[in-house]
């Protein structure tokens, strides 16, 4: 059984027929992390950087940042990442020349061997950009016979994904297909809302000229992106810890799309769709954007803040950050800021109604985690190391609790 | 600009808890409403009873509500020492008036106004705020409520019959006639006195306040379901399983789907499960605990309807089961990541179910075929003593307790009952009240129809039964 | 006058200790059987504390339990003897709570820790005051659990054969209707459980 909550989608606010392109900014602060783990800074300041300049490296993984502008190396700042923190970033004056290191234009992509495939992924450093932020090539290293494209966007609010289907449908599948040939993958699918029409009619509009990717729609619930429920609910599979065990790769569509640039280009990416969105903005939309730029100078451009008690969410309302200013970089990881006004909350004791039990999908018992939060004994036994952070439990909660807060406490304790 | 810096989810469901209770307090207003129009305008109507007489239960009402309220506001004044405003909003959060008004519509009609207080204190800050307020407490503050008025007053505790019942109806409620029949009996034996089973279903037999319109209750049960207030599991397994033991258990007996339908449109169990089994504060988190828990309810009701004197068991078993709520969330944690061993409970529950079916099946049969010797097993003559032609038994008799007692009889006629022994008789007091020994002598000819006081049926059939024996034994 | 205090309610065997429950649960459904029973147990402390101070050197330690228990029991004994020639009601009441003093803790407590290793007045000494400390407990007990649970005050009833004087006091003269609660033994838990409340809070206000 799939255990999710149907949230309200508030997806039609930030759609549009077009996206901005805010893709020249005069600097970009390009934080050196990676899958949350910071990374080692490869370059001096005054050094000058094409696109796909190697500037830092994650060691235990051999994982390189790239540079996506070309310019010169200003110094390294503290910049506010995505999770809150504040963290070290390359700073690049911008010459808008667009200089890459190598012009190379692949005419047939399916040409790769798997090898080649799996280091073209770690040289071109393809990150997970659902919001993992964890290194593709790794997931490509061992067979595997199914593939499952993510282009769930479960979360409320956000749009990029749905934007980037919608404008290039064309190039992901052929993306999916080449990935497909390279890996000797049986079958991929496409997994989307079932309610989402415009991601339906844009692949629709080309999957006939390939064999073997099949668009599966899925139930319209939260968290139904997650890998366990992808899973689940596309191939009728369980596995234990991580999906390569059942021989299934899940990968996000934008990663997806990051592929096809490697593969095609041999380049790293350097843009990405951000909506911005939420009540709290007036002009709710997707734009693209360099890595690294300062999210509030496009803000400004766009629109204004509207209301007072605001909260700058770094992804979407349920598991995204909320954060101090809006001087936050972008990221490959980052899909989405919102912006919504703070919810008063009548704040109770716990009065056991029991519907985080009943709607956690790692089926978890939040309240009874947070009764027992200072009994490691106790708490080992409620298994809150299992949790995925969906925050469908204090979504829930009639008594406003942060459930989620506790089973992430809980989850540190366990360790 | 600054932004409010604060941990996910940044969205929340727009339910909350006191639009919870308040659906609740919304669920029981027809019920109340019914008790208004059962009790106080059919009352007015048909009766010669003054107003103020037929408004007590609305009095019970207000003042158990305004008890437990009071109670806790004074708690936060002089235990908290909080001012009057976050008093106030203290109260507002912690849904004071609940145990109040779910404790006056568990008591009696008749019941001293000054005891459904005590209840309602006892209730709010023994069952509540001692524990540490609202979501703390382990009973149910109801119920603790009740237990503490059953406990210290319970010959005070009025009978369940309003003025215009008393008219029409005989005697008690139909779960303490089924208990004097010894659970069984025909349909018109058991049922058939206070009409049909339509009449249990619509609520007018006599009962606690709240407990009798089944319907009602049943249009709450599906209103607070489809609301999602209440915990579904737990009243329907509860309410399954003592259908379908009563159910064998009246099969086996040769009795009809009745007999399972009488059981559970009789006394409180329909109210006690949707109303106060599934308190959330004090049933279990886990699904599974929840089935659990419902299946042990019902399971306790049977073994005290059956197995003990006392014939309702409700209540006692939701206060008993209160206690077992973390044993059953620890099995539903455990069964939730070990589904497979599942077989084990259904094991333990089927086997416990078996043990009680075929234990109660032979009580019954016993009973059937001493059916006529009843008397003689309840009723013992110690020793006759002769002085002329008076004749002086000294006779046992169990009611509740034991009664021991010296009987004259002169010609074949009992001249005087002198009860020498009573200390384990808990309901003696309404038998003085209205002089029944009295009665009992004027009426030894006729000793069936008399009819036995409300409130304490056990001693009156303890002192029927002595005449019964002393007369059977003249007449040898 | 402090010091009395001081050990009558800081250093009380059952408020504070709470030792020798058993028969303060039991017996006290009336104030008359409370205090004689707290009367007994003084008694029996004071002799079993004078007796086990005088043998304290002669005794090895490996075996003194049992030749404590045996002094005790046979104190005991001879009060059973006494109440049962001279109050047969009282002996009733009392029942098997009366021969179960031998095992109450704060008796055999008293002799194990302070009587074995003091001298004989001190041992005397300390014995009264803790008989003293049980006996106010379990009066008070026994006066609360009888007014609140029956109404009255027997202040002499069951040993008026003895002093030929009989008091039984109404005291709410049946307008307050008295609360059976407090008779059974959940109900002196929990008024135990209330007098321990306040004394502590008492005490962790001074």
């Amino acid at each position: 059984m799939i255990r999710g909550l149907k949230l309200e989608g508030k997806k039609e606010m930030s759609l549009s027929e077009e996206i901005i392109d805010f893709s020249s900014p005069s600097r970009v602060c390009v934080p050196l992390m990676n899958n949350n783990t910071s990374c080692e800074c490869l370059v001096k300041k005054g050094k000058k950087v094409r696109k796909g300049t190697i500037i830092g490296i994650r060691k235990n993984m051999d994982f390189p940042i790239l540079s996506p502008v070309s310019g010169t190396v200003i110094g390294i700042d503290k910049c506010l990442y995505l999770n809150g923190e504040e963290v070290d970033c390359v700073v690049i004056e911008n010459d808008k020349k667009e200089n890459v290191i190598k012009k190379t234009l692949v005419k047939d992509i399916t040409k790769y061997t798997k090898d080649e495939f799996v280091e073209l992924l770690r040289k071109c450093a393809v990150t997970g950009m659902g919001g993992s932020d964890f290194p593709t090539f790794f997931k490509y290293k061992s067979d595997a016979s199914f593939l499952i494209v993510n282009a769930v966007e479960c979360e409320p609010y956000l749009t990029a994904d749905m934007m980037l289907v919608k404008l290039k449908a064309e190039v992901i599948l052929e993306s999916i297909d080449a990935i497909r040939k390279i890996n000797n993958i049986k079958k991929c699918f496409i997994a989307f809302k079932e309610n989402n029409e415009i991601v339906r009619n844009a692949f629709l509009e080309y999957i006939g000229n390939y064999e073997n990717i099949i668009l599966s729609p899925v139930k319209n619930i939260y968290p139904m992106g997650w890998e366990r429920h992808l899973v689940k609910s596309v191939l009728n599979l369980e596995y234990d810890r991580y999906p390569s065990e059942v021989g299934v790769i899940v990968n996000n569509v934008s990663t997806i799309f990051a592929i096809y640039k490697a593969l095609k280009f041999q380049r790293n990416i350097t843009k990405r769709i951000v909506t911005i969105t939420g009540e709290g903005f007036t002009e709710p939309i997707n734009v693209l954007v360099k890595v690294g730029t300062d999210m509030s100078s496009i803000i400004k451009k766009i629109g204004k803040y509207r209301g007072d008690k605001l909260k700058f969410i770094a992804g979407g309302p349920m598991m995204g950050t909320a954060l101090p200013t809006d001087h936050v970089v972008v990221s490959n990881n980052l899909g989405a800021v919102t912006i919504i006004s703070d919810t008063l909350d009548e704040i109770n004791e716990c009065m056991g109604c029991s519907r985080c039990i009943k709607v956690c999908p790692a089926k978890l018992c939040p309240a009874l985690i947070m009764k027992n939060i200072n009994n490691v004994d106790e708490l080992k036994k409620l298994h809150p190391e299992l949790c995925v952070e969906c925050g469908l439990c204090s979504y829930v909660c009639p008594s406003k609790l942060g459930l989620r807060d506790s089973v992430i406490n809980a989850k540190k304790k366990v360790k | 600009m600054k932004f409010i810096k604060e941990n996910g989810p940044h969205i929340k469901n727009s339910d909350t808890t006191s639009k919870i209770m308040t659906r609740f307090l919304i669920s029981l207003i027809p019920i109340v409403c019914f008790v208004i129009f059962k009790n106080t305008v059919l009352v007015y109507f048909f009766t010669s009873e003054t107003l103020i007489s037929v408004l007590h239960p609305i009095f019970m009402i207000i003042v158990g509500v305004l008890t437990s309220f009071i109670s806790e506001l004074l708690w936060f004044k002089l235990v908290n020492k909080t001012n009057i405003k976050t008093s106030f909003l203290e109260l507002y959060r912690s849904f004071s008036i609940i145990p109040g008004l779910l404790l006056a519509l568990v008591l009696p009609i008749n019941t001293p106004l000054w005891i459904v207080a005590f209840g309602a204190f006892c209730g709010t800050i023994i069952g509540k705020m001692l524990y540490g307020g609202f979501g703390q407490n382990i009973f149910n503050p109801a119920l603790i409520g009740y237990l503490f008025i059953s406990v210290s007053y319970n010959a005070l505790l009025g009978s369940p019959l309003n003025a215009y019942e008393l008219d029409t109806l005989a005697g008690a409620t139909p779960l303490t006639n089924l208990t004097s029949l010894n659970y069984f009996g025909t349909y018109d034996s058991i049922v058939g006195s206070y009409g049909t089973l339509l009449n249990f279903f619509s609520g007018t037999i006599p009962g606690t306040l709240g407990e009798v319109s089944k319907l009602l209750i049943l249009i709450a049960f599906i209103y607070l379901v489809i609301t999602k207030t209440i915990k579904w599991r737990i009243p329907t397994t509860y309410v399954t399983t003592v259908f379908v033991v009563t159910w064998i258990i009246g099969n086996s007996l040769g009795l009809g789907i009745w007999y399972p339908l009488f059981h559970i449109l009789s006394g409180g169990l329909l109210f006690g499960a949707v109303f106060m089994a599934t308190d959330p504060v004090t049933s279990p988190l886990t699904p599974i605990g929840q089935v659990l828990h419902g299946i042990s309810l019902g399971l306790l009701t049977v073994v005290i309807r059956f197995l003990t004197p006392y014939p309702e068991g409700v209540m006692t078993s939701i206060l008993f089961m209160n206690m077992l709520v973390p044993l059953f969330d620890k099995i539903g944690v455990r069964l939730r990541y070990n589904i497979k061993r599942i077989y084990i409970p259904i094991l333990i529950y089927l086997v416990i179910t078996i043990l009680l079916i075929i234990n109660i099946i032979s009580n019954i049969n016993n009973n059937k075929t001493n059916g006529i010797d009843d008397v003689g097993n309840k009723v013992k003559i110690i020793e006759i003593k002769k002085d002329g032609n008076k004749k002086i038994y000294n006779v046992t008799s169990k009611g509740w307790g034991t009664i021991k007692a010296e009987v004259e009889v002169v010609d074949k006629e009992i001249k005087s009952i002198i009860v020498t022994d009573k200390k384990d008789e808990t309901q003696w007091n309404e038998l003085e009240k209205v002089d029944y020994i009295y009665k009992v002598i004027t009426n030894q000819k006729d000793i069936n129809k008399l009819d036995a006081v409300s409130g304490s049926t056990f001693s009156s059939e303890a002192i029927k039964n002595i005449i019964k024996k002393v007369l059977s034994e003249e007449l040898k | 006058m402090k010091k009395i205090f001081s050990y009558l309610f800081k250093e009380n065997p059952v408020f504070v200790l709470v030792l020798g429950l058993c028969s303060v649960l039991a017996v006290t459904t009336t104030f008359e059987r409370s205090y004689m029973m707290g009367v007994v147990v003084l008694v029996i402390l004071v002799l079993s504390n004078l007796i086990v101070s005088l043998i304290r050197k002669i005794v090895s330690e490996e075996i003194r339990i049992p030749v404590y228990i045996i002094i005790i029991s046979t104190l005991v004994t001879i009060t059973e003897l006494i109440l049962n020639k001279y109050s047969k009601p009282l002996y009733d009441a009392f029942g098997i709570y009366l021969p179960l003093i031998v095992v109450n803790c704060v008796v055999l407590g008293r002799a194990l820790s302070y009587a074995s290793k003091n001298k004989v007045l001190d041992s005397i000494k300390d014995g009264f005051k803790s008989g003293l400390g049980y006996l106010v407990a379990i009066s008070i007990i026994g006066l609360l659990r009888e007014l609140l649970g029956n109404g009255t005050i027997t202040i002499m009833n069951d040993i008026s054969g003895i002093t030929g004087y009989k008091e039984i006091l109404h005291i709410f003269n049946n307008v307050v209707i008295p609360n059976k609660l407090f008779l059974t033994s959940g109900g002196a838990f929990i008024l135990l459980g209330i007098v321990i409340g306040i004394i502590n809070g008492r005490r962790s206000e001074v």
